[in-house]
């Protein structure tokens, strides 16, 4: 069994820090960034960080992954990381995992952890416009245990929704400094649905895909989504320390 | 080592050696071009190494990936790892530590360094000027800020050390000589066809080269401001680049 160093209570949300070195998988999300944020805050341990650009979403997701972990650092302080990028034609749920299998096949880490949550309510769910690919492992009725593959992969915000991310972004005092940067959209240039209809964000949010959505009701009092820029900036009503 | 290739790029010989390479890619554009040459011309993985200095506010651990976001547009080519590690000062010696752990581990054969010749000594040493500050006690102190001068400009730097697992094409060729890289690419030899590979356009504004270092006096005297993620222009490295492409 992993040894766990200390546990943290994130908002109610329990993280195991377990005895390093440890991977994790930072995709430029609103979820893995916090993540990524409490490991370098409490681990003493090296991290691994695996970022993926797939090249049918153009990649863009490096170049905030890149940045989610340069402002990480500045707010830890922390640079006994190193990040490694891979990159693939189309990602899956294989593909997003074989840097991090390969470093576990191989002991270089004991454990990676993953950002992913649950959905959204159902209720909520049948409000969004696009219906989501992703019922499966996040279905927000069913209980999930955090471990899996053979205790080698830690999901510890499998069981929460993003509400519960962007309260722990306020506790922390970080909706301007992590998430305003995170980037949670997926839109895809090849799905008629985009090309057709919705503006090219280029690196910002397309405000219209599931994942915008999703990211909206979880930050509605901080979310504002600026249609020139296409980025994700703080609401005129939001204040930080309220 | 077993070489696949030899390109000819625009003058200056590099070879294409056979199995998974490494690169340290820094995100200036000698490195850069390397990247590019490599990941035309290179059928196995290439494992890229950037070392983000936290003297210099890591600012190359920003740019390296979008240089190689700008390579992979160029060539096509993703069979490309990126490793980010991080270190005080990034100096020589711990840039090669992550990519030599990858050879011990045979995880790659080789790995190209981009570092170039100086240009012609009487240029180098006047890039940069030796300025004076008087200080509160009233002694005057000089400052100045240039890199390693002892690498010959004269053609006869070795391509080859670490036994022989570090490789440096561009040894012997000055800034002037990847300009003419980057400038000529589309139209040397019979490989180049494509008017997109003119990289002045494309790859060329996405490299950083500046050096400017907020723990050294010299800027200070001068009065350069923090450029950012853009280039100070006043850098021993900013005047190399200057010279080079002019």
């Amino acid at each position: 069994m992993m040894a766990v160093r200390k546990s943290i209570d994130c908002v109610g949300t329990n993280l195991d820090i377990y005895d390093g070195p440890v991977g994790i998988m930072v995709s430029g999300g609103a979820d893995s960034a916090i993540l990524l944020y409490y490991l370098m805050k409490h681990s003493k341990d090296k991290i691994h960080i695996f970022s993926l650009g797939n090249n049918d979403k153009r990649r863009v997701n490096i170049s905030v992954a890149t940045q989610v972990v340069e402002k990480c650092i500045q707010l830890t302080g922390n640079t006994n990381i190193e990040h490694h990028i891979n990159y693939c034609e189309t990602q899956t749920g294989d593909s997003l995992y074989v840097m991090p299998k390969q470093f576990t096949e191989e002991k270089r880490v004991k454990i990676v952890y993953s950002g992913l949550t649950a959905n959204p309510p159902k209720e909520v769910l049948n409000t969004f416009k696009l219906a989501t690919l992703e019922h499966g492992d996040r279905d927000p009725n069913a209980e999930r245990d955090v471990l899996s593959l053979d205790d080698t992969k830690y999901s510890p915000w499998t069981n929460i929704d993003k509400k519960i991310i962007a309260s722990m972004y306020k506790e922390e005092k970080l909706l301007e400094k992590l998430f305003t940067i995170t980037r949670s959209c997926e839109y895809d240039p090849t799905h008629h649905y985009f090309r057709d209809d919705v503006k090219d964000p280029g690196h910002g949010n397309c405000g219209e895909c599931w994942w915008c959505e999703e990211r909206e009701w979880a930050f509605p009092t901080v979310w504002a989504f600026d249609h020139n820029t296409c980025q994700t900036v703080p609401s005129r009503d939001y204040n930080e320390n309220s | 080592m077993k070489i696949v290739k030899s390109i000819d790029c625009v003058g200056t010989n590099l070879d294409i050696y056979d199995g998974n390479i490494g690169i340290m890619l820094s995100g200036g554009v000698d490195s850069a071009i390397l990247l590019y040459y490599l990941m035309k011309y290179c059928l196995n993985t290439i494992h890229i190494y950037t070392t983000g200095s936290n003297l210099k506010y890591r600012r190359n651990s920003i740019i390296a990936p979008r240089v190689v976001e700008k390579c992979i547009q160029l060539t096509g080519n993703n069979n490309v790892v990126h490793h980010i590690h991080y270190d005080e000062s990034a100096t020589e010696s711990s840039m090669c530590i992550a990519p030599q752990k990858d050879i011990d581990n045979s995880l790659i054969n080789i790995v190209y360094d981009g570092t170039t010749m100086n240009p012609p000594h009487d240029i180098a040493i006047n890039l940069v000027a030796t300025v004076s500050k008087t200080n509160s006690d009233g002694t005057v102190s000089k400052h100045t800020a240039t890199p390693d001068m002892s690498r010959s400009d004269t053609g006869d730097n070795i391509m080859l050390y670490n036994d022989d697992k570090f490789y440096m094409p561009w040894a012997n060729t000055n800034k002037k000589g990847i300009a003419k890289m980057y400038k000529n690419a589309w139209k040397w030899g019979r490989y180049y066809s494509s008017i997109d590979n003119n990289l002045v356009d494309s790859l060329l504004p996405v490299t950083r080269s500046c050096e400017w270092d907020p723990t050294c006096d010299y800027y200070d005297v001068i009065g350069t401001v923090d450029p950012g993620l853009e280039h100070c222009g006043e850098c021993w490295w900013c005047k190399e680049r200057e010279w080079g492409f002019k």
